[in-house]
């Protein structure tokens, strides 16, 4: 028993010291970061995040494939630690030891053994799942390409020796009549059958010997852990806590300033507690759409990047993490650390975001590494293109800002200048549907539409500047400023009491970053003003019976939730849905947001996401692809066409499906009865 | 070494120009203006110029509208100091004036090169870098593609027709109109020409605009072009579209038989 207690506890005190030192020298290399503010804001709500995500499970249990043995084995450890606590009871203490208040319960018996069989069964399970996507054979398919798939076997190993030393011991027991536990124990029992042969003797030692391995084995684990991306099982609880809640997307969190990130400690402490949190599970690189065009940017591959960038900068990050800030002589990110083309490949979907079962924050930090880029003038031709035109002219498209309501004048009737006089709704065009042909027809139909309504709505005219989400987005924060600046002033300038708009980025940042710049009306997007007038009866429609599929914009479904309104304009229509497999907040991108439509598209080594897309929506046998973005309409118009499925799948816009609805039921109300009752 | 980069606004041309009532100038009211694309590339080669050595880069422009955002985005760039010339500058102003008011503050001052852009779209004949060198009794190059200098001389990349690429040596002080910069023109974020703009910086001087030394000529009017008919789109098989053009071709007397 001496022997016992001498060796567990020398073990013990040497792996805790390893972890110890380990885990402060981190919290050190964290604390360099600059301030993430307002990170333990509304406890109650951090606290419902922990028993949702974490004790939950919800972002893993999306693919439950991975997802079922991740929570089990995740519940087992919980469970397990009893039998940790009885370890150490039996190593230091005495063989009669039982947990004060719970005893040797025949219950806890049997869960304990039940789990020790999960917990294996599901090492076996993600044996096999890292067998079946082996990196070295599917190469940028496997989620786990660039991840250390080498550690990942160690920590399976690592783990099993727990479960087997663990079995092992209690099955040597129920041999030497030191197992508190009775048949309920099953696995222990069953095994300790098989050793029964050997006799008392060689049990005796066994037990012995596979207790102290078993100790030996949790501490090695716990040392291993605190060295490598399994460090997930105790950061994930932590990062979870300090996450942007309800979700890191809708308004960008960028600490950066406008002179953005140029050096590690540049970034907040929340994203250097990103970094050493990732666990490298790919979740994120296999729902990104740049990575699947081949393009060099994986997320989980950046975040990995940025930690090697951590611990390569780490003794200046450790003397700034003691609160010597002057301490600076880490390496500019961006190209050193990170190249160029990385972070313009995002298209900021945030399907990383959404999809990370740790809550890491890849958006913000891209944005954060743009502005620095942007600050010092490093970009592509024609990006730099883009923000001139917006910075002189208000739009991207460098046409005259006077031309902006041009698209007007085709219509049968002038709509009100909200500058003159008050509306009900204001509507913010945005410029893809103000100054894009094909798109201005958009405009004009759904203007018709909401005339023939009988709708209160008005136009800013050329008041109306660029929005600035994707402007922000690429990290042009002062031109962002200035816009939102020069709007709110046209807002001022308008009587209104809520706007909406055509483009779902406009829609983003209207409503969740105009705020903090002093706008306080409601935002809709046109698909929820549609949704309301098609449930009031204000819009007389006729069942189409068309079977179509549904296309979310990334910054309508996933980064503001709205999924149902156009789910319901398409109801109201009698249209038949059929979704495509990914779909509402797990949308796939097309390919042109976070201003990547102002950047040239490269083919990569993949299919450009909108093509993938078009060929999702092909294989569900739907003849209208059904879209509610600006973007999307001449995006996916393009795919459907270089796919050459064009003559089989028709991309339309939600408003074309409601006038074609329309117009079926009351042919004299259509827009030439507008122009004909029109005030001149 | 002192380099002066002369920059001037000139309409935006994505806005519809239209004449003023009299018709001898385009209504200004209402038009944005920006800075000449070719003063742009004459600044970025001024700053990679100053960037290779030892130079101060000083930007010079007439007052005319929005010039402030031009200088100070030079400013913000990387100039040392902007000077703003005023005095009674309305209405456009041909590059004779434009050269004499420049070469009026310039005669006073020292300086190793000027460079300017080589056209601007009120000049394309590109007249004010030889009309500035007379004025100011310098040597003159034009249609630069890249400037180098050492030792009071500069070598000078002079793009010729049919891509024929010459190197000029020419004695400093010199002025050089600009054709393009050895890179494209840096951007410059809005954040740092909100900075320069408030750190001030621009210097305003007063210039008389009344010894021209020239004749001045007076502008009678101004002509808006004609509006060209639209193009004509033919539709129909291979065939019938070679027949029509050929149609087309023997009624507009191009084709015999």
């Amino acid at each position: 028993m001496t022997v016992r207690i001498v060796v567990a506890a020398l073990l013990t005190a040497a792996g805790l010291a390893l972890a110890g030192a380990r885990l402060g020298r981190l919290a050190l290399l964290v604390r360099a970061g600059a301030p993430a503010p307002g990170r333990t804001r509304r406890a109650l709500r951090r606290l419902g995040a922990e028993v949702v995500e974490v004790i939950g499970q919800r972002k893993l249990l999306k693919r439950p494939q991975s997802g079922i043995p991740h929570a089990l084995t995740f519940w087992g450890f919980i469970i397990l630690l009893f039998t940790i606590v009885e370890a150490y009871g039996d190593a230091l203490w005495s063989k009669r030891f039982a947990i004060p208040g719970i005893g040797h319960s025949a219950a806890l018996g049997f869960i304990e053994d039940l789990f020790i069989v999960v917990v294996l069964l599901a090492v076996a399970t993600f044996s096999v799942i890292r067998l079946v996507d082996a990196p070295a054979r599917r190469q940028r398919r496997s989620r786990f390409y660039g991840s250390h798939t080498g550690v990942a076997w160690v920590t399976l190993a690592m783990i099993a020796v727990v479960m087997l030393t663990l079995v092992g011991y209690r099955a040597a027991q129920a041999n030497t009549g030191d197992f508190p536990y009775g048949s309920w124990a099953f696995f222990s029992h069953g095994l300790g059958d098989l050793l029964h042969p050997l006799g008392r003797g060689v049990n005796s030692v066994l037990e012995t010997v596979l207790l102290l391995l078993n100790v030996a084995a949790i501490m090695g684990f716990l040392v291993f852990v605190t060295h490598s991306k399994h460090l997930h099982i105790f950061l994930a609880p932590i990062n979870v806590a300090f996450s942007r809640r309800p979700r890191a997307l809708g308004a960008l969190e960028v600490t950066s300033g406008t002179a953005g990130a140029e050096r590690i400690y540049d970034l907040s402490w929340k994203h250097l507690l990103d970094y050493v949190t990732c666990t490298e599970c790919g979740r994120c690189q296999a729902a990104c759409p740049a990575w699947s065009a081949g393009k060099p940017l994986s997320p989980k591959l950046l975040v990995m990047s940025l930690r090697d960038g951590m611990f390569a900068s780490a003794g200046t990050l450790l003397r700034r993490g003691m609160g010597d800030r002057s301490a600076g002589d880490a390496p500019v990110l961006v190209p050193n650390v990170i190249d160029p083309d990385v972070i313009w490949s995002c298209t900021t979907c945030g399907a990383c975001v959404e999809q990370c079962p740790v809550d890491i924050e890849h958006v913000d930090a891209i944005v954060d590494l743009r502005r620095s880029q942007v600050e010092q003038g490093n970009m592509e031709p024609s990006l730099q293109d883009a923000l001139q035109a917006i910075a002189v002219q208000g739009n991207s498209f460098g046409k005259s800002e006077r031309m902006r309501a041009r698209w007007t004048r085709q219509l049968g009737f002038t709509p009100t200048d909200a500058r003159k006089e008050p509306v009900r709704y204001l509507w913010f065009v945005g410029d893809f549907a103000s100054f894009d042909e094909r798109l201005a027809d958009l405009s004009r139909v759904l203007a018709g539409l909401l005339y023939d309504a009988g709708v209160d709505f008005g136009l800013l005219y050329e008041a109306e500047r660029n929005a600035g989400n994707d402007v922000r987005r690429v990290g042009e924060e002062g031109l962002f400023q200035m816009l939102v600046e020069h709007n709110m002033a046209a807002f001022a300038g308008a009587q209104f009491d809520t706007i909406f708009t055509t483009d779902p980025h406009s829609f983003n940042t209207l409503r969740n970053e105009y705020p903090a710049f002093g706008l306080d009306k409601p935002v809709l997007h046109y698909s929820e003003l549609l949704a309301e007038l098609l449930a009031s009866g204000a819009i007389p429609v006729e069942p189409l019976g068309r079977r179509v599929t549904y296309h979310d914009p990334c910054y309508l479904g996933r980064h503001n939730r709205i999924t149902d309104a156009p789910r319901r304009v398409l109801r109201s229509l009698g249209c038949e849905l059929v979704e495509m497999p990914r779909h509402g907040v797990n949308t796939f991108c097309c390919g042109a947001g976070g201003g990547r439509i102002w950047m040239a598209d490269e083919p990569g080594a993949g299919e450009r996401p909108s093509e993938s897309r078009i060929r999702e929506a092909m294989a569900l046998g739907v003849d209208r692809f059904v879209v509610a973005c600006p973007k999307d309409f001449t995006m996916y118009s393009d795919a459907a066409k270089t796919t050459g499925y064009d003559d089989r799948l028709q991309v339309i816009d939600l408003v074309q499906l409601v006038a074609e609805a329309r117009t079926a039921k009351s042919r004299s109300r259509d827009a030439a009865a507008a122009v004909a009752s029109a005030p001149a | 070494m002192r380099i002066v980069v002369a920059v001037k606004q000139i309409p935006d041309l994505v806005e519809e120009l239209e004449l003023t009532a009299d018709g001898t100038d385009v209504d200004r009211e209402l038009l944005k203006m920006v800075v000449n694309e070719f003063d742009d590339q004459a600044l970025e080669e001024g700053l990679c110029l100053k960037e290779a050595g030892d130079a101060e880069l000083v930007v010079v422009a007439l007052d005319e509208p929005d010039v402030d955002q031009t200088l100070h985005a030079a400013l913000a760039k990387g100039a040392d100091a902007a000077i703003k010339l005023t005095g009674a500058l309305t209405g456009w102003i041909d590059s004779h004036r434009r050269a004499a008011l420049l070469a009026s503050w310039l005669s006073g001052q020292s300086f190793d090169l000027v460079l300017t852009g080589v056209q601007a779209a009120d000049d394309l004949d590109g007249q004010l870098p030889g009309l500035l060198g007379a004025q100011l009794e310098v040597p003159h190059i034009s249609v630069a593609v890249r400037v180098e200098a050492e030792d009071g001389m500069a070598k000078v990349w002079q793009e010729l027709a049919g891509g024929t690429v010459v190197v000029d040596e020419v004695r400093l002080p010199a002025v050089i109109g600009v054709q393009a910069a050895r890179q494209a023109p840096r951007y410059v974020s809005i954040s740092r020409i909100r900075q320069a703009q408030q750190s001030g910086g621009i210097t305003e001087v007063e210039v008389q605009a009344a010894e021209l030394g020239t004749e001045q000529f007076a502008l009678r009017r101004l002509v808006a072009p004609e509006a060209a008919g639209h193009a004509e789109m033919l539709a129909g098989g291979a065939g019938e579209v070679a027949d029509r053009i050929v149609e087309l071709l023997r009624a507009k007397g191009l084709v015999r038989s």
